[in-house]
C-alpha cells in the first residue's frame, strides 16, 4: 500500500516514540529536579488545580485530568477552556473557599499561543494565585509573569512536532500532578519514578504494533478519501483524544469534523443528513463504564451505514455481536424491536483498529490518539491536501 | 446546486407557514405564561431543606435539555454566588462521575421535556446512590424522572407543537432560571422573581420587537446561503452553548453538520475546515462581554483572508465593533449588562429561524422524515412520536 501510494507519515511522526518517552520520562520523573521547579513545601500546599492551554495543549491537559486527580491526590481541579478562564472565570471560582496559596493555575503553552497565555498568567497574579507554565521556550515573556516554569525541552530530529509535543505536553503534566501526590503522601518517592517508567512501558508496548496500525490507518484513509465530514466519538478523558483527532483532521485536510459523546450523538448526530457520506472514528476503552453505551451507538451508526473506524483495546467481537430482538416499553409505548433478517446487509463493518490495553484507564490518552493522528495524516495526502494553511 | 426560484414569493408561502417557524413565533406568547406557571411550580418546592443548604449544584439532562444544563451557569453564579453549579452531561454523570465521600448538601437537577429519557433516569439512580438529593425538572409528573426524583419540578407547559424541541428547550431555560432565583429568596430573605419577571419582561420585549426583522433576515441568508455545504458558528463563554442548540436544531431540522467553537478554537483550528464558498461562517456576540476585540480580529480575518461569507448576530453594529470588512449584520438585542444571564432565553432563536428555514429552503423533511428505533432504542427515545 505505501509503495503504492510512495508515503509514510509514521517516519516522520512517531518512528522514534517509545526511545523519546524513556528519555523524557527520565527527565521529567526526577523529583530533584522538579524541586527546583517548585519547592516542596510550595507543593505540599495546593490543594486546588486549574490547567488550561490552548488548541492541543488544551486537550493535553484535559487528557491528562483523571490521572492528574488520582496521582496528586488532588479532587478539585478542573480544565476550563482557555477562552473560558480568561474572560468569564470569576475569582471566586478560581479560589472557592481556599487561600491564594493554595489555588496553582498550570498553563500548557508549548504552540506558542503566547497572547492567551499571558492574559492567564495576568489574570491570575491579579487575583494572587500561584502559576505554574509549562513550556519549551527558554526565552520568553511569559517566564517572568510565572511563579514556576517547567521548561521541557522536546527537540527531536525528525519528529513530527504536533504528536510528539502533545506526547510530552501530557507526560510533563501527569510528572506535575505525581509530584504533587509524593508531598501530599498519595505516593512514594519509588511509586512516583515507577508511574514514569509505567507511562513508558506502555508507550513501547503500543509501539510494537505500530507498523501494522500504521498500514491499517493508510488503508481506512483510502477507503474514506472521498468523505470531507467527519465525527469522533469518545466519552470521558477519551474525549480529548477525540478533540486532538478531530484538530488534526481540520487542520490537515481542511474537511468538517466535531467531537461529540456516545450519548449526544444519540441525541443530535444521529439525524445528520446522509450519514453514509460522514466518517466516524471511535476511541473506547474495554473497561470505560459507557461501553454499553458505545456500543449501541457504534450499531446505530452501523445501522446507518457510517464509514467507521474503532480505535479500542476491546476484541472485535464486542462490536460485531448480533441485536438481539426484545420489546422494551418506553414512555408507555410499546416499541416492538425485531432483529433484521439479513443483518450483513443491513448494518455495515466497522474496521476494528486494536492498541495495546492501558495498565489503568487514565494512560491511554498517551498513546489512542495516535491511529486518528496517522489517519489524518494520510487522508490529507490522498486528498493531495497539503495541510495547514498556517 | 439547487435552482432558486425566481419570486421569492413562492419560498415567503413555505417559510413562513413552517411549523418549526410557527414554534419560534410561540416563544413571545408562552414567555409569560410559562413563567407564572414555572414560578406556581417552583414556590410549591421551595420550602424543602436542601434549597437553603445547597453547597453544589449539578444538573444534567440529554440533547437539549443537556445544552439547557450549561446554558443557565450564568443565573446561578449571579444569584448564589456561594454555591458551585455544574453542568454535566448525564452520560458522565451516570457512569464517570467522581463523587465526594458526602453528597448531603449537593442537589442535582435533571432536566428532561418527557422525563423518559433513558440516561437521564440512570444518571438520577446513581445520585442517589451517593446520597444526593435529586430533582426532576419536567413537563412529565407521572415520569420516572418525575417518580424516582426526591423532588418533583413540574414545568406545567401548555400544550403546543413539540417537535425538534425549540419551546421546550425555553421551558428548561426560564424554569431553571426561576429556580436559581427562588433559591436566592429562600437564602437571603430578599426579593428576587418579581424583578426577575421585570427583567424578562424588558428583555422579551426588546428581543420581539426585532422579531419581524430577524425573520426577514434569515430568510433572505437562507436563501443565499441556499448552496453552502456546512456552517460553522462562533461564539464565546455563555452564548457558545446557544451555539451547541442551533447545532442541534441545523441536526434535526435540515440534517446539515454544523461546528461551533469559541472564538479562540476558531483561531487556532476551525478557521481550516472547509474552503472558500463552501462554509457559512456565523458569529453571535453581544458587546457587553470582554471578547469584543479578538471576534472582531478573527471577522475581519475570515473575510479578509479567508474568503468567507459572515453573518453577525449582534446588538451594535459590525462598524461600532471596529469589524471593517463586509458582514451581513442582523440586529439582535441582548438584555442589559447586570442581565446578561438572561440571554439565553431568546439569543437562540435567529440561528434556529435559520436552520428552520434552511430545512425548508432544502425541501429537508425534519428528522429526515422520521427515525428509526431499530437504530438507538432501547437507550434512546425521543420525545417525538414514532
Amino acid at each position: 500500500m505505501k509503495n503504492k501510494h510512495k508515503c509514510n507519515f509514521l517516519v516522520d511522526s512517531i518512528k522514534n516514540l517509545g526511545k523519546e518517552a524513556e528519555k523524557i520520562s527520565n527527565r521529567l520523573f526526577n523529583i530533584k529536579m522538579l524541586n527546583k521547579v517548585i519547592a516542596e513545601d510550595k507543593a505540599k500546599k495546593i490543594r486546588r488545580v486549574i490547567m488550561t492551554g490552548c488548541g492541543d495543549d488544551y486537550c493535553a491537559v484535559g487528557a491528562m485530568l483523571p490521572g492528574f486527580k488520582k496521582l496528586s491526590g488532588l479532587r478539585d481541579c478542573n480544565s476550563p477552556d482557555i477562552m473560558d478562564f480568561c474572560h468569564y472565570y470569576s475569582e471566586q471560582r478560581m479560589h472557592k473557599q481556599y487561600s491564594i496559596d493554595e489555588v496553582l493555575v498550570i498553563v500548557l503553552d508549548i504552540n506558542d499561543n503566547k497572547g492567551k497565555s499571558m492574559e492567564v498568567l495576568l489574570k491570575v497574579n491579579n487575583y494572587g494565585a500561584k502559576t505554574f507554565l509549562i513550556t519549551k521556550k527558554f526565552e520568553t515573556n511569559e517566564l517572568l509573569e510565572a511563579d514556576y516554569t517547567l521548561n521541557i525541552n522536546t527537540d527531536v530530529e525528525n519528529t513530527d512536532w504536533a504528536a510528539w509535543n502533545y506526547y510530552a505536553c501530557m507526560m510533563a503534566v501527569i510528572a506535575v500532578g505525581a509530584y504533587i501526590g509524593v508531598y501530599r503522601e498519595i505516593l512514594t518517592p519509588k511509586e512516583f519514578v515507577e508511574i514514569g517508567q509505567s507511562v513508558t512501558d506502555y508507550t513501547k508496548l503500543f509501539m510494537k504494533d505500530i507498523i501494522h496500525i500504521d498500514e491499517l490507518m493508510l488503508q481506512e484513509a483510502e477507503r474514506m478519501k472521498g468523505l470531507t465530514k467527519f465525527e469522533v466519538i469518545a466519552d470521558a478523558n477519551e474525549s480529548y483524544s477525540a478533540q486532538y483527532v478531530e484538530t488534526k483532521l481540520i487542520e490537515c485536510s481542511n474537511v468538517y469534523c466535531d467531537h461529540i459523546n456516545s450519548e449526544e450523538f444519540a441525541h443530535i448526530s444521529l439525524f445528520l443528513r446522509g450519514p453514509n457520506e460522514i466518517g466516524i472514528i471511535v476511541l473506547i476503552n474495554e473497561k470505560d463504564p459507557s461501553m454499553s453505551r458505545m456500543k449501541d451507538t457504534i450499531y446505530g451508526c452501523l445501522a446507518q451505514q457510517r464509514p467507521m473506524l474503532i480505535v479500542t483495546d476491546a476484541e472485535d467481537g464486542d462490536f460485531l455481536e448480533k441485536r438481539i430482538a426484545k420489546d422494551i416499553i418506553i414512555g408507555g409505548k410499546l416499541i416492538m424491536l425485531k432483529a433484521c433478517e439479513d443483518e450483513e446487509q443491513v448494518f455495515g463493518k466497522p474496521t476494528v483498529c486494536h492498541i495495546a490495553k492501558a495498565p489503568e484507564q487514565w494512560m491511554s490518552p498517551f498513546v489512542d490518539f495516535i491511529p486518528g493522528f496517522l489517519f489524518a495524516k494520510y487522508h490529507a495526502f490522498l486528498m493531495e491536501n497539503d495541510g495547514h494553511k498556517e | 446546486m439547487y435552482q432558486r426560484m425566481r419570486n421569492d414569493k413562492y419560498y415567503r408561502r413555505f417559510y413562513f407557514q413552517d411549523s418549526f417557524y410557527v414554534q419560534c413565533q410561540d416563544i413571545d406568547s408562552l414567555s409569560l405564561i410559562q413563567f407564572d406557571r414555572s414560578v406556581e411550580q417552583v414556590k410549591k418546592i421551595i420550602c424543602h431543606p436542601v434549597f437553603k443548604r445547597a453547597k453544589k449544584i449539578i444538573a444534567a439532562g440529554c440533547g437539549d435539555s443537556n445544552i439547557s444544563s450549561f446554558a443557565v451557569k450564568g443565573a446561578f453564579e449571579y444569584y448564589l454566588p456561594d454555591v458551585e453549579y455544574k453542568g454535566v452531561e448525564a452520560i458522565e454523570l451516570s457512569r464517570h462521575y467522581d463523587f465526594e465521600e458526602n453528597e448531603s448538601d449537593t442537589v442535582a437537577l435533571f432536566v428532561s421535556k418527557s422525563g423518559y429519557v433513558l440516561r437521564t433516569i440512570e444518571a438520577l439512580e446513581q445520585c442517589r446512590r451517593h446520597g444526593v438529593t435529586t430533582v426532576a425538572v419536567t413537563d412529565g409528573k407521572d415520569s420516572e424522572t418525575a417518580k424516582k426524583a426526591d423532588i418533583l419540578y413540574y414545568e406545567n407547559t401548555p400544550k403546543g407543537d413539540n417537535n425538534a424541541g425549540l419551546r421546550t428547550y425555553y421551558v428548561s431555560i426560564i424554569s431553571l432560571i426561576i429556580l436559581a432565583a427562588a433559591m436566592a429568596e429562600i437564602r437571603t430573605g430578599e426579593s428576587k422573581l418579581e424583578e426577575l419577571k421585570v427583567q424578562v419582561i424588558k428583555y422579551h420585549d426588546a428581543f420581539f420587537r426585532e422579531f419581524e426583522k430577524i425573520s426577514d433576515f434569515c430568510f433572505i441568508t437562507a436563501i443565499h446561503w441556499m448552496d453552502k455545504e456546512y456552517f460553522s458558528f462562533i461564539a464565546d463563554g455563555p452564548l457558545f452553548w446557544s451555539g451547541k442548540f442551533i447545532q442541534a436544531k441545523m441536526a434535526e431540522l435540515s440534517g446539515d453538520v454544523c461546528a461551533v467553537s469559541d472564538s479562540e478554537n476558531y483561531r487556532n483550528t476551525n478557521y481550516m475546515m472547509g474552503s472558500e464558498g463552501k462554509v457559512g461562517e456565523i458569529i453571535l456576540l453581544n458587546s457587553y462581554e470582554t471578547n469584543i476585540s479578538q471576534v472582531t480580529e478573527i471577522a475581519n480575518a475570515m473575510i479578509k483572508t479567508g474568503k468567507r461569507e459572515v453573518i453577525l448576530f449582534s446588538d451594535r453594529e459590525p462598524k461600532e465593533l471596529d469589524i471593517s470588512e463586509y458582514v451581513q449584520y442582523c440586529h439582535v438585542p441582548f438584555p442589559e449588562e447586570k442581565w446578561n444571564f438572561l440571554a439565553p432565553l431568546y439569543v437562540y432563536l435567529p440561528g434556529a429561524i435559520f436552520a428552520g428555514f434552511r430545512h425548508t429552503t432544502i425541501g429537508e423533511p425534519m428528522f429526515r422524515g422520521g427515525f428509526d428505533p431499530l437504530i438507538f432504542a432501547p437507550t434512546y427515545y425521543s420525545p417525538i412520536d414514532i
